[in-house]
């Protein structure tokens, strides 16, 4: 990248998603690419979470950002674009059929390499992989309703109001369903004790006092 | 504050929308009914999973352009400014080539054409009709045939009017074998 381009990139990055927009609006091509490169890769983790298929994944983001496109004369920049873009993203993952034949990867194969990257002896990453694959199936057991919230807040660090926007209920409502969604997954997770998960009623707390010993098994060691 | 309200609030609280009020009810219930105390301790749990389970994944880039979405929008490409003005000045170039062409061509044709003639209204513009024996495909045949055979045929043959032109006996002698054998 030229000096020239770093500097324009560096300036249309510096500008906000409303600013944006409205430049967009003017068809600067420039600026609805900042945009795109800003929000590429949440779109693409949140449509690989939902899909487990990478380049299904890939066609959301592009999905998402045509369709962007062909709405931006009637965007409300005024609030957030995440939520949008998202609920956008949302709604193709969940249209989206998987192809004939398709053998669909699972979530693990698709972030193998990221795993393998860390350094972390073989056990514990063996433990890790673990832990990763029991926790997956247990959010694939969720209904759509609740496995998006999982994924908004816990992948993409959404707050509950910003899901509130993005599936366009009220936030009480996202609400109930984090907490119906948690109740599930520790249900599930329950039949794991290998995995630091005991099962439910298994050993009643001490009132007064929060035992933190499972979490720290989920955790390890302090890193 | 009952337990299963209790409980909603925990996923809140860890979901850090808790203001300090809730979190205040919410250790005070736990401190006093084991029950909540565990599900606190069994939803801190599941929410460490769930984040480490999907650690990895927040690392996942996807290396796309926008041009994916021009491509699938059928959006032309940003042209640059520099390449725009040569594109410009080319599409002039050949404007200015074809006017150049065009006026060379009409301003050539005016000064070649041959100026039209003065006609007298007394002469038939068709001059040539009169004069001009208009035969058919079986004249030419016939004088290919009087030009093969002229050498072996009689006088009386060429003479016959089926087979020679039709002035041929007004123009010239009656032709002997020898001379017509001359002819080849």
């Amino acid at each position: 990248m030229t000096g020239r381009a770093a500097k324009k990139a560096a300036e249309i990055d510096a500008r906000t998603d409303r600013e944006l927009v409205y430049a967009a609006r003017e068809h600067d091509m420039l600026a609805f690419d900042a945009l795109f490169y800003r929000y590429k890769d949440g779109i693409f983790r949140l449509g690989l979470a939902i899909t487990k298929d990478p380049s299904a994944a890939e066609e959301i983001v592009v999905d998402t950002f045509a369709r962007a496109h062909r709405a931006l004369a009637r965007l409300e920049p005024e609030g957030s674009l995440r939520p949008w873009l998202y609920r956008v993203a949302v709604n193709l993952s969940y249209n989206r059929r998987p192809r004939k034949g398709l053998v669909i990867s699972t979530l693990e194969d698709a972030t193998e390499e990221i795993v393998q990257g860390e350094e972390r002896s073989p056990s514990r990453l063996a433990e890790l992989a673990e832990l990763r694959r029991v926790v997956l199936a247990a959010i694939d057991t969720l209904g759509p309703k609740h496995k998006v919230v999982v994924v908004l807040h816990y992948l993409n660090g959404l707050n509950l109001a910003e899901i509130a926007q993005v599936v366009d209920c009220p936030i009480g409502t996202v609400k109930s369903r984090l907490h119906y969604a948690l109740r599930r997954l520790r249900a599930h997770l329950a039949a794991h004790p290998e995995l630091g998960f005991e099962p439910l009623g298994a050993s009643m707390a001490t009132p007064g006092r929060i035992p933190l010993t499972a979490v720290e098994r989920v955790r390890g060691p302090q890193e | 504050m009952a337990c299963r309200q209790t409980q909603e609030r925990i996923a809140v609280l860890l979901a850090g929308a808790a203001d300090r009020r809730e979190r205040l009810e919410i250790e005070s219930h736990t401190s006093a009914c084991a029950r909540c105390a565990t599900a606190y301790r069994d939803y801190i749990a599941t929410s460490v999973a769930l984040d480490r389970a999907y650690a990895p994944l927040r690392h996942a880039t996807v290396a796309l352009s926008p041009a994916r979405v021009r491509l699938a929008m059928r959006v032309p490409e940003p042209v640059p400014a520099p390449v725009r003005f040569s594109r410009v000045v080319a599409r002039v170039n050949e404007f200015a080539l074809a006017a150049a062409v065009t006026a060379f061509a009409f301003v050539g044709a005016g000064s070649v054409a041959p100026k039209p003639a003065i006609t007298d209204e007394a002469v038939p513009t068709d001059v040539l009709t009169p004069n001009m024996h208009v035969g058919t495909m079986g004249d030419d045949q016939s004088f290919i045939r009087w030009f093969r055979i002229g050498r072996y045929a009689t006088p009386s043959d060429l003479l016959d009017p089926a087979v020679s032109p039709r002035s041929l006996a007004d123009e010239t002698p009656p032709a002997t074998p020898e001379r017509a054998g001359l002819l080849r």
